[in-house]
């Protein structure tokens, strides 16, 4: 409930902040989105970014027998450093991943989960339309800002299905609305 | 001079990337590879293919009636260099350095910025799209050169109109070298034609169109011979309208782009997608550059190609088929080129040169790591090495009959005979008549074969354990129990880096089995 209710007064004001530019919408968006990103981070282990099953040891050390040079496999198979980087650009991928917001994952839809639109397939030309227009005003720039910041976050915490990627949903509903809206005027 | 030093740098990073250990990355012989180089092979020898057809225009393969310009060309490099693999991906290799060396010259020409336009052609290079598909002995890689010199010259030609006469005819030439560009050239021509209209049909530039549409249907009389054949449509069977906006859309996903690639496991590399993932941001910014300046012939021509291109593969039900969409490869790595050139004019030429460097070298130990350590190791079975190694004995052994199970196994005729060094006249003898004489009447296919001391074809425990030959099949083909039920004597067995048994040979011993059998068997009279 207070997790919906934080999405939609936050979609509902970064529209309002693209269209009005007024600073204090931002603000309080912001402040909804911490407390979004808080029920996210509330249900993260940092050990997962980090720990490997024991099938996923088997795996690396399988992989550590390819290499001409034990030092060097240990640095781009088994430092944690190197596992969390991997696991990093692979959630970045989803998080950025179109499909995933509009067409339930199709057609890459991820085994044990129960894909759904997190919104309806033609809201993708509005989004982008969006996109493009509000980068074309440099007043965004904390927008993208905090967009960005966004997108970092959900990738490193990369919530669970019911809830996916709630961070970013703001962020569509208000780029697809400022499109409409400038679509309208 | 400094565009020869530029060009210079260029070529030594693409021989190195390119043609260094062409044979063993990737590893194994795909079958696509193999039907292309052995049907060369065999035009080369006797002027026919594998069917005893000369000279054909689709090559049907095992029923695919692929373009015939690979195999042509394959020819002359396996008449320079033999039957070998690097023989056999050598025009791929040459097309992948040429293909880069075209996107340097683009890039120079759309942003007159010697510096960005080497970085841009060394990110083309390391693409694991281009990469892979250049150092693999099919179409694709030539398809795609033949493609981007096309709206190369198609450029030029918006300011040169001489140019969209040799456009269109390669264009149309491209036909040729590739499935997926049957369709999307002519379509894309089409589209190009509707968009700078105004342009093409000045009075001026009118001869030149006409020359080029006029060229482009001549060079079409072949195909056109064909075009009523079920030959020329194929592959109808793979198309699925279902899902195809989610499809299309997923050929522009970042997801697929910089982090997953194909998913098919033969058509990739491990850990890598199809673009380094640090170009995403380029990417963004290119595409934001290329709608800003949308009524310029570049984006326009941008645009148009990228919209087109990945038509054909998102027909088909392949989430993200990287060999069906090779021509999307053109216009996104131009707009990743206008998004690094568009950083390296924010970021300053000395900041810019140093982050690329930082970025160039974490790239190349990623692109090493994926390409050169783990393709080879982990994915051999999906190329195809056990049936290289298969081959090679087979080759060194002409007193054993082998018995290859096509049953459940990849196709593997076409490595056997290439690798083993099959003579093809002894390789066409059993091919039917009937199929010669209606090669492209899609004649239905038979996976089984017979040649030399070679059979392939799905086992027949009731009669093939009562022949003395070596049975060759995997674990699941050939197991353990079946092993001792039939006397089996293991004879060799096929591994792959990571010690997996890939294949496996058993020699029979039809005289152990009949004397267990307690009753009468027909199998086993005459047996010794």
């Amino acid at each position: 409930m207070i997790l919906g209710l934080s999405c939609i007064i936050a979609s509902v004001g970064l529209s309002n902040y693209l269209i009005n530019n007024k600073r204090y919408l931002l603000i309080l968006s912001s402040a909804l989105l911490v407390i979004i990103g808080l029920f996210q981070i509330k249900k993260f282990d940092i050990r997962s970014f980090t720990g490997t099953s024991a099938l996923e040891r088997d795996f690396i050390d399988k992989r550590m027998r390819l290499y001409p040079s034990p030092r060097v496999a240990h640095w781009l198979e088994q430092r944690p450093e190197a596992i969390a980087f991997y696991r990093f650009t692979d959630n970045s991928g989803e998080v950025l991943d179109f499909n995933y917001y509009f067409f339930a994952n199709h057609p890459r839809e991820r085994a044990a989960v129960t894909e759904y639109a997190k919104f309806p397939w033609f809201y993708l030309p509005p989004f982008l339309g969006g996109l493009y227009l509000s980068l074309k005003q440099k007043r965004n720039l904390k927008f993208h800002l905090l967009f960005m910041f966004a997108v970092v976050v959900t990738a490193a915490v990369y919530p669970n299905e019911p809830v996916g990627f709630v961070l970013v949903f703001p962020f569509v509903v208000s780029l697809s609305a400022y499109s409409v809206n400038n679509y309208v005027k | 001079m400094l565009n020869k030093l530029s060009v210079s740098v260029l070529l030594i990073f693409c021989a190195f990337l390119f043609f260094w250990r062409l044979d063993k990355v990737p590893p194994g012989f795909y079958i696509d590879e193999s039907l292309h180089s052995y049907n060369a092979l065999s035009i080369l020898e006797t002027g026919k293919d594998e069917y005893g057809k000369g000279f054909p225009v689709l090559f049907r393969f095992f029923g695919s009636y692929n373009e015939p310009l690979y195999v042509y060309l394959t020819t002359i490099s396996i008449w320079l260099f033999g039957e070998t693999i690097f023989a056999a991906r050598l025009i791929s290799a040459l097309a992948g350095v040429l293909s880069t060396i075209l996107i340097y010259f683009f890039m120079l020409k759309v942003t007159k910025n010697r510096t960005t336009s080497v970085i841009v052609g060394l990110l083309g290079a390391m693409s694991p799209w281009l990469l892979l598909y250049s150092r693999t002995g099919f179409e694709v890689s030539l398809a795609f050169f033949l493609f981007l010199l096309g709206l190369f010259t198609f450029y030029l030609g918006t300011k040169k109109p001489k140019y969209i006469a040799i456009s269109f005819w390669l264009f149309s030439f491209s036909t040729y070298a590739a499935y997926t560009e049957r369709f999307v050239s002519p379509l894309l021509a089409l589209l190009l034609i509707f968009i700078f209209k105004e342009y093409l049909f000045r009075k001026e530039n009118r001869k030149y169109l006409l020359l080029g549409t006029s060229g482009a249907l001549l060079i079409q009389i072949p195909h056109l011979f064909l075009v009523s054949t079920p030959a020329f449509f194929p592959k109808g069977d793979l198309f699925s309208l279902g899902g195809f906006i989610a499809r299309y859309i997923y050929y522009f996903s970042p997801e697929a782009l910089f982090f997953k690639g194909d998913p098919d496991l033969q058509r990739s590399v491990p850990e890598m997608a199809v673009f380094p993932f640090w170009l995403v941001i380029p990417y963004f910014v290119g595409w934001y550059f290329c709608f800003k300046k949308r009524f310029s012939n570049l984006s326009k021509l941008i645009i148009a190609s990228a919209l087109i291109s990945p038509l054909p593969a998102a027909l088909t039900s392949d989430p993200f088929a990287t060999h069906r969409a090779m021509p999307l490869l053109a216009p996104l790595l131009l707009v990743i080129g206008i998004g690094v050139n568009k950083i390296f004019e924010i970021l300053k030429p000395f900041l810019g040169v140093f982050l690329f460097l930082l970025i160039f070298m974490v790239s190349a130990l990623l692109l090493w790591r994926s390409f050169f350590v783990l393709l080879p190791g982990e994915r051999s079975f999906y190329w195809g090495q056990q049936y290289v190694e298969l081959a090679k004995l087979i080759k060194q052994d002409h007193q054993n009959l082998y018995l290859i199970d096509q049953g459940r196994l990849k196709i593997a005729y076409a490595t056997i005979a290439y690798i083993a060094d099959i003579d093809p006249l002894i390789f066409q003898q059993p091919q039917s008549l009937e199929i010669e004489e209606n090669y492209y009447s899609a004649f239905p296919y038979n996976p089984s074969y017979s040649f030399a001391n070679v059979e392939l074809r799905s086992l027949d425990w009731e009669t093939d354990i009562y022949k003395n030959q070596i049975i060759v099949g995997d674990n699941i083909s050939i197991s353990q129990e079946q092993a001792r039920e039939h006397f089996l004597k293991k004879e060799f067995e096929i591994t792959d880096p990571l010690g997996e048994v890939l294949l496996s040979g058993f020699k029979t011993s039809p005289k152990s089995k009949c004397e267990s059998i307690k009753y009468e068997n027909t199998h086993c009279k005459g047996v010794k």
